[in-house]
């Protein structure tokens, strides 16, 4: 297999995006469940969130949320230091 | 009598990539080291039933299941599973030992009347973790860590075995040394010369036999054998106090590499990582070692002993950079490793000179940036530009632990 191959298989996977969305989340003690995210215009519904981690930029807890509208995979990321949501994948 | 569990995650890796992303549960898809270069880390059981096994290339994958589906390692979530899990099962036992990313040990001894028995407790665990989390996984249950660990390896996946006292004769007679935990390829072979195979005939095998040929090892061996284990549970907590003896970092190079100045620009990246760890640690020390993997794989380990011990990147780079260039290169490099050993925590020496002051104050003014804004904020030039997290997650990983993957 040549790397050219591997690199098309790798893509399908899941592609890198840094785009600003809107979320609308729900904040209950201890957990945050986003609902709907804004992406070009569209509101896209989310129907699971597969999947929660966390990472830190620096001193600063990212929450990352792995939703899916039914049809397609996301990753949301939530900055806890700005507050700020970006889409970051999208599968 | 002791009663441990030790609980296995099934195919942790690839599980928790099943859980996060929906298409690709119940598929046949396998965890890689990276996106351009290594092996398979984790194929799901959907892959292992096509022969996909851990350590494959990826064209030998590939062979073995065309449809194969690879998503490139991503250590901050299993990390962060990892982290949730032992947050469960410290609700079981207060003393959890971290095996592995995705194993541990349990001591449930004493838990039987808030709990229930071992088994019923097994039970308890492995479904928390399914409605907690969405992963399965193997339990073994037995009287000490070496025949619990062999339990969760009898039944794979979302397997719960009990090994009780009174079965432990009838499960080892037959059953191959390789099959327990400490007991490699190398030590299986030299018991093999011996004409030892099997677990039976290594409990029969006389103590001094075993010592002559290995030393104090021996009587471990014959009691590993018989079943015996009286190793403790090592609570996190505990294990959190114990020393480092070395630390280190390596690298797969995107490509093979036989340019020296390429080369030193990756042992910087990794000196500055090892000098960022130590200090992160309060240790300094007293011998750096470079290690180097030819594209053949051939790998091999250089060290030296310093006259003064170090944690700043600078030191331990100048330090392998010259053993590098007396290294005359055979083949291109696949792999860089930088480690230094010979720790000693808290060992303080007021820098006597301006500049040694200077540079001192340098590295805490990094270390509080980059702890702040993130790893290599801050950094030497050469490194601006490329600088690249390498997603490997390390067997020295620990939750809350100086290593961050």
């Amino acid at each position: 297999m040549t790397s050219e191959q591997m690199f098309t298989i790798l893509e399908t996977m899941a592609t890198e995006l840094d785009e600003t969305v809107t979320v609308a989340a729900v904040f209950s003690p201890g957990t945050i469940r986003p609902v709907w995210f804004t992406r070009q215009g569209r509101q896209v519904r989310i129907r699971e969130v597969a999947f929660t981690w966390k990472t830190r930029e620096g001193s600063t807890p990212i929450l990352h949320f792995s939703v899916s509208d039914g049809q397609g995979v996301f990753e949301l990321r939530y900055n806890t230091g700005t507050y700020a949501w970006r889409l970051a994948a999208s599968a | 009598m002791r009663s441990i569990l030790h609980v296995d995650m099934n195919a942790f890796f690839a599980s928790v990539e099943q859980r996060a992303n929906p298409a690709l549960r119940k598929k046949a898809m396998a965890v890689i080291g990276s996106e351009h270069r290594g092996v398979i880390l984790s194929p799901s059981y959907e892959a292992r039933a096509f022969g996909v096994k851990t350590g494959m290339t990826y064209g030998e994958a590939m062979r073995a299941c065309p449809k194969l589906r690879l998503v490139p390692a991503d250590p901050a979530k299993y990390s962060h599973a990892c982290e949730e899990l032992i947050g469960i099962w410290k609700d079981f036992s207060p003393l959890v030992e971290l095996f592995s990313i995705d194993e541990a040990f349990l001591d449930v001894t004493g838990c039987a009347e808030l709990l229930g028995d071992p088994v019923q407790i097994a039970i308890q665990v492995k479904e928390r973790i399914w409605n907690e989390k969405g992963l399965t996984c193997s339990i073994g249950i037995g009287p000490n860590k070496l025949l619990a660990k062999l339990g969760s390896d009898m039944q794979k996946p979302d397997g719960l075995v009990l090994i009780s006292p009174e079965d432990i004769g009838e499960v080892l007679e037959e059953l191959p040394v390789r099959e327990l935990c400490g007991i490699g390829p190398s030590l299986g072979n030299a018991l093999a010369g011996m004409g030892i195979t099997t677990c039976g005939q290594l409990g029969r095998t006389p103590i001094n036999k075993l010592e002559s040929r290995f030393g104090v090892v021996g009587e471990r061996l014959r009691n590993m054998g018989l079943g015996i284990d009286d190793e403790p549970v090592n609570s996190l907590e505990t294990s959190y106090e114990e020393d480092a003896c070395s630390m280190g970092h390596s690298m797969t190079l995107t490509e093979d590499c036989d340019k020296v100045e390429m080369i030193e620009q990756h042992i910087l990246q990794l000196a500055e990582k090892v000098g960022r760890r130590l200090r992160r640690g309060s240790y300094h020390g007293r011998t750096v070692s470079l290690t180097l993997r030819y594209s053949d794989f051939h790998t091999f380990s250089r060290q030296k002993k310093l006259r003064h011990a170090v944690n700043h990147g600078l030191d331990i780079y100048t330090a392998v950079r010259e053993m590098l260039r007396d290294i005359p290169l055979a083949l291109p490099v696949r792999l860089v490793g930088v480690s230094v050993s010979s720790l000693e925590k808290n060992f303080s020496q007021i820098p006597l000179f301006d500049d040694d002051r200077k540079r001192r104050f340098i590295a805490d003014a990094m270390d509080e940036i980059n702890d702040r804004y993130g790893d290599f904020t801050v950094t030497w030039g050469t490194l601006a530009e490329r600088y690249h997290h390498e997603r490997v997650i390390s067997p020295a990983w620990r939750p809350g632990g100086d290593r961050q993957y």
